[in-house]
Parts: C-alpha cells; sequence; structure tokens
C-alpha cells in the first residue's frame, strides 16, 4: 500500500468548459380573470375603466378583485378620465427583446385618482441627450393616452402615453 | 422564550460563476464545513430548510437533489423561496415550538442564466412584463423618485455604492472585491434611470449554510457562535404606488420595530447592520427605517463615514449585496457576515449585537417581504 495519500479527484480539477447547456422555450397560459377581462373588453373601445372600494371608496386603476386595504371586494366599475400623473419615471438603457430601442421610458402612470399605478411607456419627448429628460418629465407630469389603432384587449392597445401639451 | 443560537456555517463562493462546480458539489461542500464548525453530526440533524427559487434554481426537482448535499434524507425538508432571513425566522419558531433542536439552513446558486430575463420572467404578467419590468427597472423607478423628490445625488449614491465595495475588498469571498471608487462607480456603464451597473447588483455564484440549534443543545455541545434574539417579519403590497411611501421602506421599518421588540433593545443597542439592499438609495433609506437616522440624514451618514468599515456603525461589512449577490443564497450569507462580524472575524468592530436586514427583492421592488434579526455574541 502506498504510504502516501492518494487524493481524490477534487472538483476544482473539473474543467470548466464542461457544461450542461439547455434552452426553454414552453408556451404558457394564464386566466386572466373576470375583473382584468373587462377592463381589456374596455380597451378595445378605447375607454379605461377602474373599479373601487365599496368601504374606502378607493379607486383601482388597472382594477383589482380586492381592496388589499380593507379586504372588501371591489365591485363597483367607473370609465375614469383619459389622464394621468406621472408617479415615477425611469430611462432603460439596455435593449430588451421587441422593445423599443434604447433608450425608452418606462413610467409609473396614477390615473385619474387611482390609489395605485399603472406601467406604461412614454414617448413623444424631444429630447436629444437622456440627462435633458431631467427637465422635461417630473413627478405630477400630466399624461394623456396614445391608441392603437388596431386594438385586441391588451395593456399595448395604448402605445405610449405623451405629456399633456 | 427560549433563545436559538446559530452553531456552524459553511461558504463556498462568491464569484461571477460557478468554476465548473455543481450545485450539488457547492452545497455540499458548504454543508460540511458547517456540520464540522457546529459539532453536529447527521444523525442529529432535525430538518433541513431550503432558500431556493424557482426562477433561479430551474424548478422543485432540485429540491430532491439538494437533499443529498444538505443531509436531509429521510427528515422534513422544507422550501422557502423569502430568502435566508425568512427561513432563520421559520426555522427559530420551529425550534422555539419544540418540533425540531436542530436545523439547517442551506441555499446555492449555480444555474447561469441572463439575470434580467429571470426577473421579467416573475413579474406581473399582464401590466409589467410588457413593458420590459425587472428588478433593474424597478428600481430604477423608485431611485428617479429619490433623486427627484429628497436632497441626493447621483454622487450620493456613488459614494454610497463606493463605500460597499471598500468593505468588500477587504472580505476574502465577496464577489467583487476591486475596491471601486466613487468615480468608478459613476463612470461604469448606465443601466436604468440614474443607475450604473455598479450601482446595480452582480449575479454571484456559490452555497452558504447555517446550522441552528436550541439553547439546549447550544449549551450542552458549547457551540453558539451566536444568539437569535429577535426576529420580524413582515410583507407589503404589491403594485407601484405611491413612491415617496415606498421610498420610507415602511415594510423595512415593521419588521425591525418586531424584531427589536422580541430582542428587547432598540436601534441604538446595535453595533453593525448587514442591509440587503439592492440598490444605493435604498441604502440610504434603509437607515432612516431602521431608526438610524432621520428623514434625508442617510447621505451625512456616508459622508462622514459613520457606516464605513471604520465607523460608529459599519454597514455591510461583507460588501453588501452591490458586492456579492447569490440570489437564493444571499440571505443566508448576510446571516453568516452578521455572525462573523460578532465573532470578530469580519471587519474590526468590537460588536455585540449585529442587525440583519434581509429581503426577497432581488426579483424586484413592487413586492416584498422584509425580515429582520437581531443577533448577539456567541458563547453559552
Amino acid at each position: 500500500m502506498a504510504e502516501e495519500k492518494v487524493e481524490s479527484v477534487t472538483t476544482d480539477e473539473v474543467d470548466s468548459e464542461y457544461k450542461y447547456n439547455f434552452h426553454w422555450d414552453l408556451d404558457f397560459s394564464l386566466n386572466i380573470g373576470e375583473v382584468n377581462r373587462k377592463f381589456f373588453e374596455a380597451m378595445k373601445d378605447k375607454r379605461i375603466l377602474g373599479n373601487t372600494c365599496e368601504e374606502c371608496k378607493g379607486l383601482f386603476v388597472p382594477p383589482q378583485p380586492i381592496c388589499i386595504e380593507c379586504y372588501e371586494e371591489t365591485d363597483e366599475w367607473v370609465e375614469v378620465e383619459q389622464h394621468g400623473v406621472v408617479e415615477s419615471w425611469t430611462v432603460c438603457f439596455r435593449e430588451w427583446g421587441d422593445l423599443p430601442e434604447p433608450p425608452y421610458i418606462t413610467a409609473a402612470i396614477r390615473i385619474a385618482d387611482s390609489e395605485h399605478t399603472m406601467l406604461h411607456f412614454i414617448d413623444d419627448i424631444e429630447y436629444e441627450d437622456h440627462n435633458d429628460l431631467n427637465q422635461k418629465l417630473h413627478k405630477g407630469t400630466e399624461v394623456e393616452p396614445v391608441w392603437a389603432e388596431e386594438r385586441e384587449g391588451h395593456i399595448l392597445d395604448i402605445t405610449h402615453w405623451r405629456p399633456v401639451e | 422564550m427560549d433563545r436559538v443560537a446559530i452553531a456552524g456555517y459553511g461558504i463556498d463562493g462568491f464569484a461571477g460563476d460557478a468554476d465548473g462546480r455543481s450545485g450539488v458539489e457547492m452545497l455540499q461542500e458548504a454543508s460540511l464545513t458547517a456540520f464540522e464548525e457546529a459539532d453536529i453530526s447527521i444523525d442529529e440533524l432535525d430538518a433541513v430548510s431550503y432558500t431556493g427559487q424557482d426562477t433561479y434554481d430551474g424548478s422543485a426537482i432540485s429540491d430532491g437533489q439538494k437533499v443529498m448535499p444538505a443531509g436531509g434524507y429521510r427528515k422534513p425538508f422544507m422550501r422557502i423561496q423569502n430568502g435566508g432571513g425568512t427561513a432563520l425566522h421559520q426555522a427559530a419558531a420551529t425550534i422555539r415550538s419544540g418540533k425540531a433542536d436542530v436545523i439547517s439552513i442551506v441555499a446555492n446558486d449555480f444555474v447561469e442564466a441572463d439575470p434580467n430575463v429571470l426577473s421579467w420572467s416573475s413579474h406581473e404578467a399582464l401590466y409589467h412584463r410588457p413593458f420590459g419590468q425587472n428588478h433593474e427597472q424597478s428600481f430604477g423607478l423608485l431611485e428617479t423618485s429619490l433623486l427627484e423628490e429628497r436632497d441626493i445625488t447621483r454622487e450620493d449614491l456613488a459614494r454610497t455604492a463606493a463605500k460597499n465595495y471598500e468593505a468588500a475588498a477587504e472580505n476574502e469571498v465577496a464577489h467583487r472585491r476591486e475596491g471601486y471608487t466613487t468615480k468608478d462607480v459613476l463612470e461604469s456603464e448606465p443601466i436604468v434611470g440614474p443607475l450604473t451597473e455598479l450601482m446595480t447588483v452582480p449575479q454571484s455564484f456559490g452555497a452558504a449554510v447555517i446550522i441552528i440549534v436550541s439553547e439546549e443543545v447550544a449549551k450542552e455541545k458549547d457551540n453558539a457562535r451566536a444568539w437569535l434574539t429577535g426576529t420580524g417579519l413582515r410583507t407589503g403590497r404589491y403594485k407601484y404606488r405611491d413612491m415617496s411611501e415606498r421610498l420610507k421602506q415602511p415594510n423595512l421599518e415593521k419588521a425591525a420595530s418586531a424584531a427589536f421588540q422580541e430582542a428587547g433593545v432598540g436601534i441604538d443597542d446595535i453595533d453593525a447592520a448587514e442591509v440587503a439592499a439592492y440598490s444605493p438609495g435604498l441604502e440610504l433609506t434603509s437607515y432612516e427605517a431602521l431608526g438610524l437616522c432621520d428623514r434625508d440624514e442617510g447621505t451625512s451618514l456616508v459622508e462622514q463615514g459613520v457606516t464605513a468599515s471604520d465607523g460608529s456603525f459599519p454597514v455591510n461589512l461583507s460588501g453588501g449585496p452591490l458586492a456579492t449577490s447569490p440570489p437564493s443564497t444571499g440571505g443566508i450569507y448576510r446571516l453568516i457576515a452578521g455572525t462573523q462580524v460578532l465573532e470578530g472575524k469580519l471587519g474590526d468592530k468590537d460588536a455585540e449585537r449585529v442587525l440583519v436586514a434581509d429581503n426577497d427583492m432581488h426579483l424586484g421592488e413592487p413586492g416584498r417581504t422584509d425580515a429582520v434579526l437581531v443577533l448577539e455574541g456567541g458563547a453559552a
């Protein structure tokens, strides 16, 4: 028997090029539910709906099935004015799938007097350098939707929002 | 209430790739170290808590694969997706209920994939994903608000990041150890809003394990490295709402309040903290949420070096998530780092009590669960 201990093969000796590469390309399908269906159906007709909590009267655009504060169902629907204010916004510099060529702007927009905001693109802003945007977009900037000519009941039936002139 | 002790821990990491090793191999190495340090045999282990996230480790099938290296065969093997802080909160409750005396909390990060796609795929499908929303963009929204609403500048964000990188340079297991300066941070690639690449977290790979034991076992074996004296856990609202309110991090504040109450201490009794802040502005406002300073005073703490490695209240002696951010393992690592601070193995702070603030915001900010834990020096 050898006197010197033979060391086991350690993981440090494994060639790091040995990788198992794989790709997932699965089709998923989600039931969007009655509340979202009603919202998206209205968008086909260029209407924006919200729903309210009977208890606290809070308005939710986009709608939600229950008021998170009161834990009450939000059964009452209202069509809201097509007007929003920017709660926050950010310029995206990374290229991302089939999204707009960067830099593009996503924003959290408070529609009507909603308790929460809706994410969407903001466009139609003239600027040369993204730093210019600091002067042109602010919390509270008023925006309006720009509708797609063909609509199919999807959040992108509004192509983007733009500052109100 | 009976105390719970951290008796041992093991780390295998951290870097920008897994260096050719599998998740099983990394977890095994970390587990064996933790068992040895804790003086705990596999027969004494009552249960395992695994903090893997579906998004980052594929599927529940990998749970089964991790039972072996974690030593969980024929024992309860629980899975918690909110991270290490939540796992410790729950595991400690299990021990205090008398259901177990020894629990191992384990995690590893080994699957290499685009972190932006992973984060995006876990965001809400109808209203967020169509806009490419991911963790970086969610932090971009917050940081844009922070700069507009508060007297805080991009230089303040960069200075806060650099403070973390300075600490990470002294931490041998940190991922980013280059000691980036404020200038480096400002001049790195713009990513989203005011955030540059060095203001966003890397995706780190590795494994970490901690073994916690009941007070009875800790005293019998004299193996307490740190005592867990307080825990708090809170879940916040999903969807973007009032950004001013979100910046205050009320969820973190409530979790900290619960932890302080249980430990019978306040922020003035804490000597250092490890905070899961995934962008620099969130670290600054976490100082307020934890009671370390009043509104808008966070930048002063960084400027004056209060929260630096050699400051009076070091935050993130490990370098924090900006330096090291394994998605599933980060929470456990923060707990280990907190323990190491108490042991004098990380930083030079002579600390008796360390706060660890963990959360599950690696995937983004719109929904979050915060876990705050108070650790006190060991010795039974």
